[in-house]
Parts: C-alpha cells; structure tokens; sequence
C-alpha cells in the first residue's frame, strides 16, 4: 500500500502545480500563454523521452509530427474541407503511422545518423510546405477567428481552456510515459536501446518495439501540435518544422534527464525560463533571443556535469549520503558474499561421473535437435563459413573448437538468426529456422551468450534476466528472473547495476538470461575463457546440471581443459568448415585436426594420455 | 550546351568546397567518431574572422585566409579542451547534445554581435574569370583550387607521414594502437584542432563569394554529415567525391527547375544514401 502511495505522490503533485497554474492563468492572458506553452513543450518532451530516452533513438525529427498535425488541422480548417476536431482525429492516428513506417525505413541507422535522417526529413517538409501555395507557401495559413467555445472548432474563447487542455496533455504524456516505464513492453524497449542484437537473441522484436514507442510518440507530439496551432490559429514552416522547435523540444529532455519519466518535465522548466528572459530583453535594445544563450548554455553545463541529466544527480554518491530523501530507493541487496556460498543452497546437481561424462557413442540419445546444412557466409571478400554441416542430438554436449577465425562465432550468428546465412538451411526440431528473424529463432527456444558478454548496461540484474523472461512468456517475470538468477548464484545481486558487475557475474547474468527462455540448446561462446580455474569450475558445474535438466549445449572454448571433461563430441571448424567430428580423443588426434593446429605434425609423435591440444591452446586476446 | 556546361563547372567548384568542410568533418566524425554539431557554426565564425580582418587592414581575402587559419588552431584546441575531452561512455550521444548546445550558442552570439544583416565581401557583383565563353566567378574558382590542393594533401598526408599512420592506427584498433606507444590523447586532439582548421579555411574561402548570416552554420553542418555518410564514414576521398556530387546535383536541380527544390536535395539523397547505401557511394568499408 505504502509504495502504491509513493507512485502517486507526483500526480498529486503535478495536480497541485496545475491548480496554481490555473489561478496565475486567470490572471492575464500573457501567463495564459506561459503556461501554455510550458505545458506543449514539456509534453513534447516527454514523447521525444519516450523514443530517444527509453528507446535510444534521437530523434530530431519529432518536430515532423508537431508541424504535420498543425497542417492537417489549420489546413482543414481554412479550405473548409473538415472541421478542427476532424484534423485531430486524421492528425493523430497519421502521425503514429508514419513513425511506424519511418522507423522500419530507417532501421540502420542509429545514434547521430537516425537524429540527423529524422531532421532531414523534417526539412524537407518545411521545404515542400513553403513552396505549396495550398498550405500558404512561407508565410503560413492563418485560421479565421472563431471564437464560439465549440468541441468541434477546437477553439475557445478564453485562454485558460487553452491552458487546461495543455495540462490534460501533459498529465495525459507523462501517465502513459510512466505506465509505458513501468510495464514489461518499457523493460524490452530499454533492453533492445542497451544492446539491440543481445535483446533480439533474448527473443525481443526490437524493431518493432522501436517503432511502437516512436509511433505512441508521434501520436502524443501530433496532439500537442494540435493544440498550439489552434491556440495562435496560425501555422508556418519554419516554427513547425525547423530546428527552433526541435530546440525546444530536444533540450528541455536532454538536460533534465532522458530515460527517467520525470527528467523531460523537470527539464521543461527551461521553458518559461527562456520565455520569461525573452520578455524581459524585448523592447529596450536587450540582447536577442536571449533564451537559446540560455538553452545552450544550460545544455553544455549540464551535460558536462552530469552526463545523465539533471534527474541523474539523485544517483550521485553525495546525494545519497547526505540528502537521502532524494536518493533512488533500490531495494536492499543481500550481502555480497561469494558466489559459491549462495549455489550451495541449490538444488543437489545429479552426481555426474567421470565415465557418465564422456558417454558412450551408443548411449548418446540420437534425435537430431539442431540441423545446420550446408551454411555459407561471406563477408565482402572473406569467405567466414564455406558450408558448413553439423547436427546436434537432444541431451548432448557438442563442443566446437577451431583456431581464432575460424568461423565458430559466425556460425552462431547464422544460427541463432543475428546473421542469415547466403545458402543453406538451419533446422531444430526439424523445422526451418535459418531465414527467421533472431528474435523469432529465440522464441523457438536456441538461446546464446556472446565472447565477451553483452548485458543491458543500464539495466540491472535482475532486469537483464526479467527482460528475457516477459519476452518469452506474457506475466510478470519477476519470480522466473529470481529463480534464473538463483540458479547461477546472484540472487545477491539482483539490484546491481549490469554496468558494475565483474566479468564471472555478467557471464553469470547472461546464464542466467539464457536460461529463462526455456531453451532447449543453449549456445555458449567462449563461456570460460578469461576466468580463474574456480570460476571455470563453476560454470563447469552449472552447465552439468542445466544438462541434467535436458538442456542441449554447443560449447565453443579454447581452453579444451575446461571443455573436453564436458562434451559427448567435439567438431573442429577450421577456415569455416568442419574438418572432423566425433568423441574427443579421436578428434583431437585426427592428423588434419592436428596439422590446421600446428602445422606439419611429425607422424611418429606418442599420442599422450592427455589430450594433445589441453597445452597448446592458441593464444586469445580478449575480444 | 553553354548554358549545361557553365551550371556543371559551377556545380562541380561548389562541390569541391562542400567536399572541402565535409573532409574537416569527417576528419573527427569520420575517422574518430567524434560529433561536432557546431562545425557549421564554426565555419559561419570563421566567416566572420574573415570579414572582420578585411574591413579592419584591407588585406585581400587570399591573405585573410590563412590568418583565419592560424586563429582556428587555438579556437580549435580551446573548444576541444573546455567541450569534448573526456566525454564518457556514450560519447557520441553526449558530444552531439554538447555540441548541439554550443551551436546554439555560437549562432546567438553571431546574431548579437554582428546583427542579421548579411556581410559580404562583394555586396554588389562578384569579379569573374571567363575563358572563352565560359564565365566563373574568381573567389569560388580560386575556393575550388584551394579545396582540391587542400583535399589531395590531407589525404596524402594521412597515407604517408608517420603522424597519418598513428591516426589511421587509432582508427583501426585505440587499444593496440596504445600499447604499441601511440599517444591516443594527442591523436584525438590533434584530428580534432585539425578538424577546425580545414572549417575556417573552408569558412573564409567561402566568404569570397557567399555572405554570411549568423545562421548559415546549421545549413553547412547538415550539408557536412550528409556529404560524410554519403561517401562513406571514414573514407575522406569518398567525402569529397559526395561533396562534388551533392554541388552539382544542387547546382543543375537549381539551373533546370527551381531553387525552391535545390535546398531539398541533399536531404532527399542523405535519407536515399544513408537507407540504401549504408556504405556510402564509393561502396568501401570503413577506413
């Protein structure tokens, strides 16, 4: 009830704040406009957070779904072809489509290029606009006075409606930015901003969660738009479209804080800040446009002290240790004790000896679960796999080794749908898989980790894992993400943020994360490498009882003393085909194996009791 | 046929200019992924410097340029130092709102100090060269040449001097190039004053024939990125063949329909290039 209570509290407060809005609105129609003003840019603000703060895309261009909804209406309006109301009701929906569509258009691009794509196409609409005569070419349209307070005119006589209605607006954006933060759809959108290609593994439609939030962005843009054109009744190119607005828009968000549901409106307060400055420099020979110095000054202080934005100071150590009120609250962490304490409260692992380790050719179950036939991949001028055919039985252990290059890495971005093969066919459960998109491929139920571990930085833990989880499966995933988190031993360090985790504990988190999913083949890329024998152990350990459970493995490592202990049978890629497969100590005393190893292989060498290539194993700068 | 031939040359001299500030661009965007969305608002100050120094000591523009030069290798330390060093983690995004800020900045401090009224250093004809029945104004002639020269040694430079191969190391691979005792630090700030520079040349070169106003910045830097991603991120050769392009695409859309649509162009072919062609127009990979 009490944390009910607290996610209230900033809607009571922004109520409070509209009530004393609305009695300084009454007051002249200067404050009327003020306020306005304030309440349509932080609006917009909040829908530029929703795409560029938890969907990671800067986009400028918001400026488009501003100008085109003030078209659609004033347009409407001065030829008479539809009524103000009706322009709302195009302008909206319309606006929330193109985003969609643009957002696919412009699926490669990210960071500066999908900001400055955005832009351009904004520009271009104010070009096409200022030499359209039926949209009044540059000197705008301006709408006939109406003043008779109708619904469908959209227009009222006394300022303060305006005001109220922007209120609405922006109570109306920040609830739908805080439900969208808070729901399971925010954290995959989140994740996907993080790490795109790590998300889409973990079964997340990236893409099209981007192009969601952009639409639902677009949509809230489209109404604040809406609404400051029928309040001036006048619409231009350059202040619908241009870089003024995408000012006002993109920098009230980026100071305050993108990301965080309160940052664009705390942000906002620029606004009647600048306004307020604009005022006090007019007319008496003052400095022009005194609110960009502000803007940009503001900007640059800012971000140069707390890169995170304003809101980002509450997590500084200096608020927490002395103004704690202010502080994030986290849920408590238990005690960092070591990960071999927590696993020993697991369940018993099924004893596994050494003879069971190494089965039996005969033993091994032998339906095929994962079919790769015949798999291409050139890059530009490297040919990275030259078909490639591997089948990987139910219940087994495969191990992959190869020298670096040789193709492994590649070969699970074939599979797991991140790259598509140019010919071939992957199949598990003999159904095709190799075409479908990486989040599709996921769902199916093959899951992977990454050489040097992807994690959603921003993200915590337990948010990493619970990312995955919702993404496999509708519901709350907070009981399924404990769980996967317990089974690798961070339950400890569920609130922890990804960003501050050790090497062993993101490896762990990505277990962990795999898991989740249900997988029926977990593929591990270099799972060990770089770790102490004891951590190496533990995951030894993990990857024994997960396979207990009925989970497949293909298991690329170098270190073969940490892989070969594991494997039912190891394939060797070399130059992107598989050059042998079988156990393990036939496999690495194949000649050809030992030759792409070491080259000429003097023939009369005494096969050792221990596996040839546990010493030699090449050297692997960390990736 | 005279009428093709003079909007083609014309096309290709304001071109290789456009290919000139993009290669300052793409000196720190390109190369080391450095944003400087203030780079138009760079060449505008420069512009200015320009103005000021003629008006003031009555030089010719072609003395006015390489002082212009000379002051943006403090500006260019000055503002690497107090706005970019150090950006973190997510550099790109934070130098870009950096940057975006100290645009905005800059512009409105134009606006205050020189007004909006435009300076130009020929207000009313701009002399001409012709050859034949060809006619060309001198100053985008001479800016073309100095775009070319500037253009062939950059790029020669960064192939063959040792201070070229330390940058080109710390494009392929910061680590390794740090251990092998390459000083990162002063690569960074290096490429980045050197950035500046080729923008107040560009910036007083262009001042020979088009006048500025204190918002012409936001216009360069957008023709700027554009021109860079349209020849290829990191491949200065590629940007100033784009730049060429984009000039003579502006320049015949401008000739043979209307320059309402010239201004449209270089977003239509940036949205076409960046969507379609995300190599660039060369079709060359990365550095």
């Amino acid at each position: 009830m009490r944390t009910r209570l607290r996610v209230l509290t900033p809607y009571v407060l922004l109520a409070l704040a509209e009530i004393i809005a609305y009695r300084s609105s009454v007051a002249s129609s200067y404050w009327a406009n003020v306020t306005l003003q304030w309440t349509l840019f932080a609006t917009m603000a909040v829908a530029f957070n929703v795409i560029s703060g938890f969907a990671g895309r800067l986009a400028f261009g918001n400026t488009i779904f501003f100008g085109v909804a003030a078209y659609v209406v004033v347009a409407g309006d001065v030829n008479k072809w539809y009524p103000p109301l009706a322009g709302l009701a195009i302008a909206v929906p319309a606006c929330a489509v193109l985003a969609y569509g643009m957002s696919y258009a412009f699926r490669r691009l990210n960071g500066l290029m999908f900001a400055l794509a955005t832009f351009a196409v904004a520009l271009i609409l104010q070009q096409v606009v200022t030499i359209s005569g039926v949209l009044g070419s540059a000197a705008g349209l301006q709408e006939p006075l109406s003043v008779n307070n109708s619904l469908l005119d959209l227009a009222f006589s006394q300022p303060v409606n305006y005001v109220i209605a922007g209120l609405v607006l922006l109570l109306l954006a920040v609830v739908v930015s805080h439900l969208i933060a808070r729901s399971n759809w925010g954290l995959m959108l989140k994740a996907g901003r993080d790490d795109p290609v790590a998300a889409t593994t973990s079964g997340v439609n990236v893409r099209r969660n981007m192009a969601l939030a952009w639409a639902v962005s677009a949509a809230i843009t489209a109404l604040a738009g809406v609404f400051y054109a029928q309040f001036n009744l006048f619409v231009e190119p350059v202040s619908s479209f241009g870089l003024v607005t995408v000012n006002s828009i993109a920098i009230p968000a980026i100071i305050g804080g993108l990301g965080y549901v309160w940052g664009p409106v705390l942000g906002s307060a620029i606004v009647p800040l600048g306004l307020y400055m604009n005022n006090l420099s007019t007319g008496q020979g003052g400095i022009s446009s005194p609110n960009d110095l502000l803007y940009g000054a503001v900007l640059i202080v800012v971000l140069r002290l707390w890169p995170g934005g304003l809101i980002s100071v509450r997590d500084t150590a200096w608020v927490s240790r002395h103004l704690r009120w202010l502080a994030r609250r986290t849920p408590q962490d238990t005690a960092h004790r070591p990960l071999a304490a927590q696993t020993a409260g697991l369940a018993p692992a099924p004893v596994v000896t050494a003879e069971d380790r190494v089965a039996p050719e005969a033993d091994r179950p032998s339906r095929p679960l994962l079919q790769v036939t015949d798999v291409a991949k050139r890059f530009g001028g490297l040919q990275a796999l030259q078909g490639v055919t591997l089948d990987v039985d139910a219940g087994e252990i495969l191990g992959l080794v190869g020298p670096n290059g040789a193709g492994k890495s590649t070969l699970f971005d074939c599979i797991t749908g991140v790259e598509r093969p140019d010919s071939g066919r992957v199949l598990l459960n003999g159904q095709q898989i190799s075409g479908l998109p990486a989040h599709a491929v996921a769902k199916r139920g093959i899951t992977r980790t990454y050489q040097t571990p992807r994690l959603f930085d921003r993200l915590t833990a337990m948010e990493n894992v619970q990312c995955a989880a919702v993404a496999r499966a509708r519901g709350d995933g907070t009981a399924r993400a404990e769980a996967a988190l317990a089974a690798v031993g961070l339950a400890g360090h569920a609130h922890v943020p990804a960003a501050k985790l050790t090497l062993i504990e993101r490896r762990m988190v990505e277990l962990a994360r795999a898991l989740v999913t249900e997988p029926g083949i977990v593929l591990l890329d270099e799972v060990m490498t770089g770790l102490e024998e004891s951590e190496a152990a533990r995951i030894q350990e993990l990857i024994r009882q997960l396979h207990g459970r009925g989970i497949s493995f293909v298991i690329v490592e170098h270190v073969m003393g940490y892989l070969l202990p594991l494997t039912h049978r190891v394939a060797v890629l070399h130059q992107g085909a598989i050059l042998a497969s079988g156990p393990p100590r036939e496999v690495l005393r194949h000649p050809e194996v030992l030759e792409a190893y070491f080259g000429h292989v003097d023939a009369h060498t005494e096969p050792s009791d221990q596996p040839v290539m546990a010493e030699a194993r090449p050297e692997h700068a960390d990736q | 046929m005279h009428f093709f031939v003079t909007a083609v040359v014309l096309g290709v001299l304001v071109g290789a200019i456009y290919g000139l500030f993009s290669i300052g661009l793409g000196l720190s965007f390109g190369v080391l992924r450095m944003v400087n969305f203030a780079y138009g608002d760079f060449i505008a100050v420069a512009m200015y410097i320009a103005a000021e120094i003629i008006l003031a000591t009555h030089v010719s523009l072609y003395v006015a340029i390489p002082l212009v030069a000379l002051s943006f290798i403090p500006i260019g330390y000055f503002t690497y130092v107090v706005f970019f060093r150090g950006t973190g983690r997510r550099a790109e995004h934070d130098q870009l709102v950096i940057s975006l800020g100290l645009s905005l900045l800059l512009e409105t401090i134009l606006t205050n100090v020189f007004g909006t009224q435009p300076y130009a250093l020929y207000p009313t004809s701009i002399p001409s060269v012709h050859l034949s029945w060809l006619y060309l104004p001198r100053p985008q002639l001479i800016a073309g040449l100095i775009a070319l020269v500037l253009t062939v040694g950059i790029d020669l430079y960064l192939r063959r001097s040792r201070i070229g191969r330390a940058v080109r190391a710390v494009v392929a691979d910061r680590e390794v190039a740090t251990t092998l005792g390459i000083d990162d630090r002063k690569v960074f700030t290096g490429a980045f004053v050197a950035s500046m520079v080729v923008a107040g040349i560009a910036g007083a070169a262009m001042y020979g024939y088009l006048p500025v106003t204190p918002d012409v910045g936001v216009n360069f830097v957008l023709l700027g990125f554009i021109i860079v991603v349209l020849g290829g991120i990191g491949d200065l050769r590629g940007a100033f063949l784009a730049g060429i392009c984009v000039g003579l695409a502006e320049t015949l859309t401008a000739s043979y329909w209307s320059t309402n649509v010239q201004d449209i162009v270089p977003y239509a072919l940036f949205i076409v290039g960046a969507t379609m062609l995300p190599r660039g127009v060369l079709g060359k990979a990365v550095a």
